[in-house]
């Protein structure tokens, strides 16, 4: 008797169906999308970073400079360690650093230094990943 | 033809149960930054792979003590694929109020990695929710006839289930770096201290559970079933630390000793989701 009426109450109502189909299409979407990417994975991925920088100065740092990062490769980038530094004559005449905890595979990630004298004075300004290491 | 379809109102609360069950069990994974960086460091192949095993545990979970226990399969096979797709909703919902998720600047494999790691516990969640959070007294009953089944299909109820809690309970701490510490740092002696002391957990749990089980009037049965699901309680709780580890990437160029390690110190915690758990998601 209860197990009848168990399977009666069992009957699903629209909203029901409803939540299942929507459920059905983006779990289906999901695994879509990464099979594809999985199948799609390159052996032995590696990080891919270039550096950007540009002066972004602002009242009350006006020695600002935004730093933006991008990892183009297939594998994520663990501390990752941006270093901008002057040189004048051939003699580096001050450095700051930028530090990330992650830079994501394909991603992109910004941040800014500050130097203490105008690096305007300086012959250029040179900005280079240190170091990173693998997640 | 006479239908009796289920009331709308009532699927509605059983919505609400699980969605405030998802964020419950969940919400120390969402706020777990080791979590979101798995986000974009796991392949997509893993992310595939946890789905399928959290599909195949919602299935577990859904067959041995979900909302409806004892409906057919095909009843389980649809609650636990709603289950997933609340449980990537919820979790793409609260990562985009956390700003961990953002729709402008962020690429769409970092989006669905933070999202559908987190949706695997919220889903758990949600499925233990729904089944927890208001069980009506009539389902009760049939849960109480339910549980006088074989003594195996008792054992393979309590292994599903024991694997579910050491999942939520373990995989709440696996992505931190205290269990690599943990591991490294302990003697040889503390591990064993560590292993010594999840047995005893596990026997609590399961000595004070079987005193109101069927056998409660055999007690030479009563102590060969504690004995025995005191052991597999543990041995439940080490694989799915093992599982959690694994997934986290923690055992990548590590030692056995350390790997093995880990596994015992997370499994202090794992055991306890495995047994107390296993009472409490009940």
């Amino acid at each position: 008797m209860n197990k009848s009426k168990r399977e009666d109450d069992d009957d699903k109502n629209v909203l029901e169906w409803g939540v299942f189909g929507f459920s059905l299409l983006l779990i289906s979407a999901v695994v879509i999308y990464l099979g594809y990417k999985a199948y799609m994975a390159e052996d032995n991925p590696k990080p891919e970073l270039e550096v950007f920088y540009q002066h972004d100065p602002s009242e009350k740092e006006p020695y600002r400079y935004h730093i933006t990062v991008e990892n183009k490769g297939k594998e994520t980038a663990e501390e990752v360690t941006i270093q901008v530094w002057t040189e004048t004559g051939g003699k580096e005449v001050e450095s700051a650093e930028l530090q990330l905890p992650f830079a994501p595979k394909e991603s992109m990630r910004e941040g800014w230094v500050l130097f203490k004298d105008n690096p305007a004075n300086a012959d250029t300004i040179y900005v280079r990943v240190k170091s990173y290491k693998k997640p | 033809m006479l239908t009796n379809k289920r009331p709308v109102q009532k699927s509605l609360r059983e919505y609400g149960q699980g969605i405030i069950g998802g964020l419950l069990f969940s919400f120390p994974v969402l706020f777990t930054m080791e979590v979101w960086w798995t986000g974009f460091s796991a392949t997509p192949l893993q992310l595939l792979l946890l789905m399928l095993a959290t599909y195949l545990l919602l299935l577990g979970y859904n067959r041995f003590a979900g909302m409806r226990a004892g409906t057919t399969w095909r009843s389980i096979f649809i609650d636990s694929v709603e289950e997933m797709g609340i449980g990537i909703i919820l979790s793409f919902l609260v990562m985009l109020v956390l700003n961990r998720v953002r729709l402008d600047g962020m690429t769409l494999d970092e989006i669905m990695g933070k999202t559908i790691i987190e949706a695997m516990a919220v889903s758990i969640g949600v499925s233990v929710g729904t089944a927890q959070l208001g069980v009506a007294n009539g389902e009760d009953e049939s849960r109480e006839l339910d549980e006088q089944g074989s003594w195996w299909s008792m054992r393979i109820s309590l292994l599903v289930l024991g694997l579910c809690g050491a999942i939520i309970v373990g995989g709440n701490v696996a992505p931190t770096e205290e269990v690599v510490v943990l591991a490294i740092e302990s003697a040889p002696f503390h591990i064993l201290l560590m292993a010594l002391l999840s047995l005893i957990i596990s026997l609590i749990a399961v000595y004070y559970s079987a005193l109101n089980g069927p056998d409660k009037g055999n007690s030479r049965q009563r102590n060969f079933n504690v004995a025995f699901d005191t052991c597999l309680s543990y041995l439940v709780a080490l694989a799915a630390s093992a599982m959690c580890l694994w997934f986290f990437g923690r055992f990548q160029n590590v030692s056995f000793f350390v790997a093995f390690s880990q596994v015992i110190v997370l499994g202090v915690i794992s055991t306890l989701g495995a047994s107390a758990g296993r009472m409490l998601i009940r």
